[in-house]
Parts: structure tokens; sequence; C-alpha cells
């Protein structure tokens, strides 16, 4: 067992490290300079027109002119330092910036990861165990549609709709500002309430659809039959023998959805003005922001890579069968 | 065994669906009014005869722009989705017909191909690269190819243990003489079915990225006249004829290969 | 007395295919009976149908009664009473038989749960036991292990276990000899005969596994009876060609008849009249006429050879 977790922990460890350089040499290998990519676009030309030798300097304090090991080492020891630079947007430290954006992402994802998590299996189970029944054959083609149609677009359908001709919500941002207490608190609600039950939606449909499958495919498996053959009544049938192992796969996902618990929606928070993670990775990649868009997708890489672990060291415990082989 | 084939009518309303895209995207020329990249002094132009779904903010014509949308949008769905289908079939051969190291590092590859968050690594790559239909086409392809790898390597190891595959094995035929007769043509229906699943996660994404403006400057794709009508305020002033067509076309067209990849797929 | 009446099973509403048609049994008590036939003979399906455990999009005709009670008009609440208390059934040992997630001493005790009021630690205890019956082999670690540790023939055994947990006296046993090698096929054989006075139906295409556990033979063709006797009459003088041709083909006699030439029974049509009659080597212009069954002496046949009641064997 301790072997095997060892394992699972190193692959991830490496699987981490490759990303970071991989993110590393992205930035050296991309067609035009470095260093504009490292003071990001507008920076670099004005520059270039007007202080060549302001430039020259950049250069030489990002360590440009060393050689490439040398760099990738430096790189490596700003990585474990969380130094990752100076953002160009308000010139603060691009660490700073992202930790203020995770409280908003979080804010959403949480709720949507658990409301999501918990109404998606049970709508699930039910349309899985009685597949081809009323509530499976109204569920599902709405669940497919809603996994289908890009979510930008019924987004922009719900902010015309609810924002704009019923007034129910605000149009965009986080708080109208100017409160405090428990009225600051209303007002967020009041802000996330369109976002977040997109989010939801959006996130019932998957796993809906997610648990249905594995649940109508146990029940046809023979072990089920075996378990109907005993005697027992379908309850238990349910319960005690398909649930289980319908929660394998499920288990698997929710912790890969864990996962982007922190990176946030780009298109929902862009949409909703919602300065969460997920806006600040557009604003840095449409600003060419490029510090902040590399620390933005190594975090998001890390989660998810952390996750994948979390999920192999759960599924472990609960399935017999991964210990053997 | 006599049967009567059934119709499988999900499968055939998306066929219609991706046939009709097809056919508009092959006579756009034909078909649109006006030059989609002509701008005129009528802008913000409600739907008329002469506009048949309004003016945008520059004045083009909304109707055309779609029109010639419908190419762009296609052209990289259909491009992305050729090179994940090829490429995610290619590893899954090599991995699960030569097995040992080659199995190992393709599976590595394909376990860290996973491990990268998709869309955010597509969308850095589209940011350092210069934006543009080819770094669109690159960087959906990079990571999507691993779905399709992972389920043709399971068939493919369920395939080689198939007799006629073992007795082309024991008289020492060649290998890929084998994988052209036997695995290919019985992985056919699979491959297709996964290409077009494929078609419809790259439009999706496509659409995103233009949506956010990580498009080609000037390219009409249909994420990218969303894009316009959001963020130039067609949308806060209510000109559904600007903003609704694209989202329309996407989630038709999404659904048309949707139905064809998730029912064609079940039918067996 | 387990018997069927006129049991015909469809899988679709709309499809002309049957996988059992019109097939009546009689099982006696103590009595042991193999069904025997090729894949899609449509045995397992009338094993499955007898306890109402085929899916729901099933058809069903007909009917199955225990000592004149009617089974499938029986309440869910009494219908579950059955299962696993008075009849079982013994699914094929195979790989997906039992739940990957649970340990197979649970799996095993967990009908005396259901129906004799057991707490889990007794069942658990009590399955050691049953294991210990059926010489397993280390049976305490056994009953902690999970299925997938257990070989094929193990598993077979551990479900057979489990089929008598309950004091079941009725098994229907699902192609307990399929996948196993000779020696394990002989413990499954040597656990079936440690089940004394217990009735037994037991699916199989492996007649020389029906000749050592059964006293009478069914065997069904393309989801019909085609011949019944006792188990010594239809391997010393089968009345049905297709019968002739299976013992012919087992590998003892030399297999005279090409496995090749048993291709998949057609089920599909209606009004072909013999359905073995393109495989048959003693096919006549009557033929084109479905047979009924026809009494030969205590033995029944489907086969238009025995309309003369003096025909001999073949």
């Amino acid at each position: 067992m301790a072997k095997l977790w060892l394992k699972r922990l190193l692959g991830a460890l490496l699987t981490i490290y490759v990303v970071i350089t991989v993110s590393f040499f992205m930035v050296r290998f991309m067609p035009g300079d470095p260093l504009q990519h490292l003071v990001g676009q507008e920076e670099y030309y004005y520059l270039m027109e007007n202080d060549p030798a302001e430039l020259e300097r950049l250069a030489e304090k990002y360590g440009l002119n060393d050689p490439v090991g040398v760099q990738y080492l430096r790189y490596l020891e700003n990585v474990i330092h969380m130094d990752f630079g100076i953002a160009y947007s308000n010139k603060q430290p691009v660490v700073e910036n992202v930790l203020n954006c995770m409280s908003w992402t979080i804010m959403l994802s949480i709720p949507t990861w658990i409301v999501g998590g918990l109404l998606g299996g049970i709508l699930g189970v039910i349309a899985g165990w009685k597949p081809g029944k009323l509530f499976d054959s109204i569920m599902t083609p709405i669940a497919l549609f809603l996994n289908t149609v890009p979510s930008n677009c019924i987004a922009i359908l719900a902010l015309v709709v609810f924002a704009y001709n019923l007034r129910w919500v605000p149009i965009g941002g986080m708080t109208s500002g100017m409160t405090t207490g428990w009225a600051r608190t209303a007002d967020i609600l009041h802000h996330m309430a369109l976002p977040l039950s997109i989010l939801i939606l959006f996130r019932v449909s998957g796993d809906f659809m997610l648990m249905k499958s594995s649940v109508s495919q146990i029940r046809r498996e023979d072990y089920t039959t075996t378990a109907r053959a005993k005697g027992l009544p379908e309850r238990k049938v349910l319960f005690r023998h398909v649930m289980k192992n319908a929660l394998l796969p499920y288990v698997t996902s929710m912790c890969m959805q864990m996962g982007s618990l922190l990176s946030g929606s780009m298109m929902i928070e862009t949409i909703f003005g919602w300065k969460g993670m997920g806006q600040l990775f557009y604003n840095a990649v449409s600003n060419r922001d490029f510090p902040t868009a590399q620390l933005c997708f190594l975090i998001s890489a890390f989660c998810v890579v952390t996750a994948n672990l979390v999920s192999d060291l759960i599924i472990t415990v609960i399935d017999p069968r991964v210990m053997v082989k | 065994m006599k049967r009567k084939k059934k119709i499988n009518v999900p499968v055939l309303i998306g066929s219609i669906i991706i046939g009709c895209f097809v056919l508009v995207a092959v006579f756009a020329p034909w078909i649109a009014p006006y030059d989609p990249t002509l701008t005129s002094v009528t802008t913000y132009a409600k739907p008329s005869a002469e506009h048949w779904l309004g003016t945008n903010d520059v004045g083009q014509d909304i109707f055309s722009e779609l029109i010639y949308g419908t190419r762009i949008s296609m052209l990289i769905g259909v491009f992305a989705a050729a090179i994940v289908t090829i490429i995610g079939t290619l590893f899954a051969l090599l991995s699960a017909w030569y097995g040992g190291i080659v199995d190992k590092a393709v599976t590595a590859l394909t376990n860290l191909a996973m491990a990268v968050p998709g869309l955010a690594l597509t969308t850095l790559l589209v940011c350092y690269l210069s934006p543009g239909k080819i770094s669109i086409i690159v960087a959906i392809s990079i990571t999507a190819w691993t779905g399709t790898a992972r389920v043709l390597r399971s068939r493919i190891l369920a395939l080689t243990e198939e007799p006629f595959v073992k007795i082309e094995k024991a008289i020492g035929q060649r290998d890929l003489v084998i994988m052209g007769k036997h695995l290919v043509p019985n992985l056919k229906d699979i491959i297709l079915s996964r290409g077009a699943m494929a078609v419809s996660s790259a439009m999706m994404t496509e659409a995103s990225l233009s949506f956010l403006g990580l498009g080609e400057f000037g390219e009409k794709s249909w994420g990218a006249i969303l894009h316009y009508a959001f963020f130039r305020n067609g949308v806060i002033r209510g000109f559904t004829w600007w903003y609704l067509p694209p989202i329309l076309c996407t989630s038709l067209a999404v659904l048309g290969f949707m139905l064809v990849g998730y029912y064609g797929q079940q039918s067996r | 007395m387990l018997e069927m009446k006129n049991v015909s099973v469809k899988f679709s509403a709309d499809s002309d295919v049957q996988a059992v048609e019109d097939v009546s049994l009689v099982l006696p008590a103590g009595g042991r009976i193999a069904l025997v036939g090729e894949t899609g003979s449509g045995k397992s399906v009338l094993l499955l149908a007898v306890l109402r455990l085929l899916p729901e999009a099933a058809q069903t005709k007909g009917d199955v009664l225990l000592d004149g009670v009617s089974i499938w008009k029986m309440k869910r609440r009494e219908l579950n009473r059955l299962r696993g208390g008075v009849i079982s059934y013994v699914p094929q040992g195979g790989g997906g038989s039992m739940n990957p997630l649970m340990k197979v001493g649970f799996q095993v005790g967990e009908p005396l749960m259901e129906h004799k009021g057991f707490r889990k630690k007794d069942a658990v205890a009590k399955s050691v036991d049953l294991l210990r019956y059926f010489h397993l082999g280390s049976e305490e670690t056994l009953a902690q292990a999970y299925p997938h540790t257990f070989s094929g023939g193990m598993r077979q055994r551990a479900m057979i276990a489990m089929g008598i947990a309950a004091g079941a006296r009725i098994l229907l046993a699902d192609e307990p000899s399929k996948g196993l090698d000779e020696k394990r096929v002989a413990l499954v054989v040597d656990a079936f005969n440690r089940l004394e006075e217990k009735s037994i139906l037991c699916v199989t295409h492996d007649l020389m596994f029906a000749s050592k556990i059964s006293d009478h033979i069914c065997v069904l063709y393309a989801a019909q009876q085609v011949e019944f006797g006792t188990t010594e009459q239809i391997l010393v003088s089968p009345l049905h060609p297709y019968t002739l041709d299976m013992i012919d083909a087992i590998p003892e006699n030399g297999m005279k008849v090409d496995q090749a030439g048993f291709a998949p029974p057609h089920t599909g049509y209606k009004n072909y009249g013999c359905r073995y009659r393109h495989r048959c080597r003693y096919c006549t212009t009557q033929c084109e006429k479905m047979p009924p069954i026809f009494d030969v002496g205590d033995r029944k046949v489907r086969c238009w050879l025995y309309a003369d009641p003096n025909r001999k064997a073949l």
C-alpha cells in the first residue's frame, strides 16, 4: 500500500516538474523575443522605440543573456520562492493579485462543486436506475442539450433575460460598493445569484450524465442479477450493491472537479464581470501579461495534478482490485 | 440474422444538420448577399429587406458574416478534430500493438497530457503564439487527443486477442498490413464517432476562444461575431439579431456533431 | 416441484425473435435436469425467467409454478422470499458474477441475513463453514478476500455455497462448467454431488458435464425443446438428429461432426419449418413444416422421423 502511494506521489511530483519546465521553455521557444513575453507586448514595443538601452538593461536583469541552463535554474529557484515578478496591470507582485482573485473564485466554485455534485449524483441515480422511464426521458435530453451548448451562449441569454429584461439581478460585478456587514453579504449574494445558478446548472447536467451512465451500466452487470437472485429487495440491491460500484467513477470525477476549484470559469467570470481567477487569467492573456498568465496556468496545473493524486489514493482505498495491478 | 434495419434517428438528424452547414460553408460566396468585411455607414441597422439580420457596429452585414463564419468555424473544428483523431489513433496503435516500453512511454505521455488543464494550456498557447487559425488548431489539438487514444488503446488490446489477428501475427504478416487490414477497419466506427465528438468539442473550444477575442483579428468566426456583439454592447442594447444568430449557429452545429458522435457510439 | 408451462420469452415486443419458445418442463423434488444446448439456444434465458430475473424489456408468456403456485403472478415480497430462500439462482462464476467491492464471505452469507435474520458477523462466520463444505481450502482467509483474487473454479463453488446458504431446496445453475479446465470441472461436479437431496436445474453446453450431474436431459435448439429423456437414454440412444450430432462432436467420440458446422441457429423467422433442417442429415421435404413434439415411450422428441410410433432411435 505505502509503496503504491509513494509511487503515485512521485508520479505527481514528476508531472508538476514537467509542467513547470514546459512552462519555462514555452516562453523561450515561442516565436519572438522572450523579453517580449516577460515584460509584456506594449511595454516591449514602447521601450524598443524610445529606450533600447532600458530594454537591454531589462534583458540583463531577467538574465536573458545568460546561458539557458543558468536561466532555467534561476527560474526553478523563483518558482520555489513563489516569486513570479510584477504584474504590469497594477505593478503589484503577481502572487498578490492572484491570491486576491482566488477568494472570489472559491466563493463561486465551492458551492458549485457541492450542490452540483450532490444534485447531479442523486438525479443521475434516479434516472439510471429506471432508464427509459418518464424521469429519465425528460432529464437526459435536457442534460445532453446543456452539455452541448457552449456555456457563453447560455450565460449571455440568461444575462439578457434575468438582468436586462426582468431586472432580477444586477448586470455584473460583485458588489455595488458602499455597504458593510450584513448588507454587504446580501449584496454579494445578490450579485452571485445568476453566475452561480448557471455554473450549478452546467455542473448538475454534467454530473447527471456521468452518474446516470454508470448506474445504468452497473444495473446490467452480472453481480446485480446475483444480488437480486438472493432475494434482496430493490432498495438494498441499489444501495448496497449498485451504488457502491457506481460511486467509483463518480468519486474520481468529483476529485477532478476539485482540481478546478481554484482556476475558475473564464467564460462565466468574464461575462458577469466577476473578478476571480478566470477573469484574471483572461485579462492577463488578452493584455499579454505573461507573468500573470503563467502563474495562473501553473496554479491550475498544480491543482489538477493534486486532484488526480487524491483521486488515485481514494480509489486505492475503496477499490480492492487496484492493489493487484 | 434477418432484421429490419432501424434508422438511428438522432444520428440522422445530426447528419442533416451537419450537411446543411457544410453546404452553407462550401457555397458561402453564392449565398451571402454582401462581402462580410465591407464596412458601411449604416451601423447598428435593424433587420430589413436590405440587411436580413441588420448590421453591426461598423456597418457590416451580419447575415453575410454569419454565412462566412460557417466556413471558419467548420474549418477549424474539422481540422482540429482530424488532427486530434489521427494523433489519438496513431498513439493507440503504437502503444497497444507494440506494448512494452513503447506502451509505457505513450501511457505516461497520455497521463501527462491529461493532467494538464486543457483550456488553460490552450489559452496560454494561443496567447504566446500569434493569434490565428493555425495556432488555434495547434492549441486545441495539443491536449485533446488523450480521450481517443485511451478508448482506442483498450479496443485494440481486445482486438489483438481475436483469432484472425493472432493468425496473421503467427504467420508473420507485416505489422503495417495487419493494422491496415484488420485493426483500422474494425475500429472504423468508433474512430468516426470519436471524430464527430472531437469536432463538436473543437468547435466549442474555438467558439470560446474567439468569443474571448483570442481568434485571428478580422477573421469572422461565429465566436468572433458574438465577441463583438458582447464587447461592443450589442447585448446590453438588446440587438437580438446580432447576438442570437451566432449563438444558435454554434449550438446547432455542436449539437449536430454531438448527436452523431454520442448516439452513433451507443447504437452498438 | 417446479413446473414450467409453455414458457416463451421475447426481448422486444415488436421483434419476432424468440429467445425461448413454448418450453414446458417439470422438475420433480430431488430431480436433476440438465438443459443442454449451444450458445444462443435460449437455455440461460429460460433459467433467468424462472425467478423473473430477466431485464424489464423482456416479454414473457406462459407460467412457472412452484408446488402449484405461480411464481410469475406472485407479489414482489413473496418473490423476494422465494429467491435465495427456496429457489436459488447460481450464476456462472465468471469475473463479473460477484460484487468486486465486497468480501466473498459477506456475499456468500448475505442470503442468511436476508432470509434467516442473521447478523453480519454470524453470516460471515457461517459462510466460512459453507466454503469449507465445498473444500475451497483456507476458508477463513478466503472469506475475507475479494472476488478478483479467486480463480474461476473457486468462484463457481463459492456461488454454489451462496445458493444453498439460506437453505434453498431448488438450485438453478447457469453454465457451472464454462471456462474451467477438467480438474476444476471435477471439483464443481464434486460440489454438485454434495448437494444430496436438492433439486437442480442446470444449464450447460457440455454434454459430458451434464452426464455427470443429471438424471434427465432436456435438449434445446434455437429456443425450442427438441428432446427430453433420461441422461442415459439421451447419451446412449439419442432420438433427435441434433442430439446425435452433439454427441458425435464430443472430443472423446472422435469429433465425428465438425464443430465449425455449428453455426448459430436461426430463430428469427416464422414458418421456416424444422429449425435444424439446414444442418440435418436426415432432412426430408416433410421438414419444411414445423414438427410437433412426439412421445416415444416415456421420451419426447421434436422430429418428423418419429411421426411413425414404431421408429427406433438413430
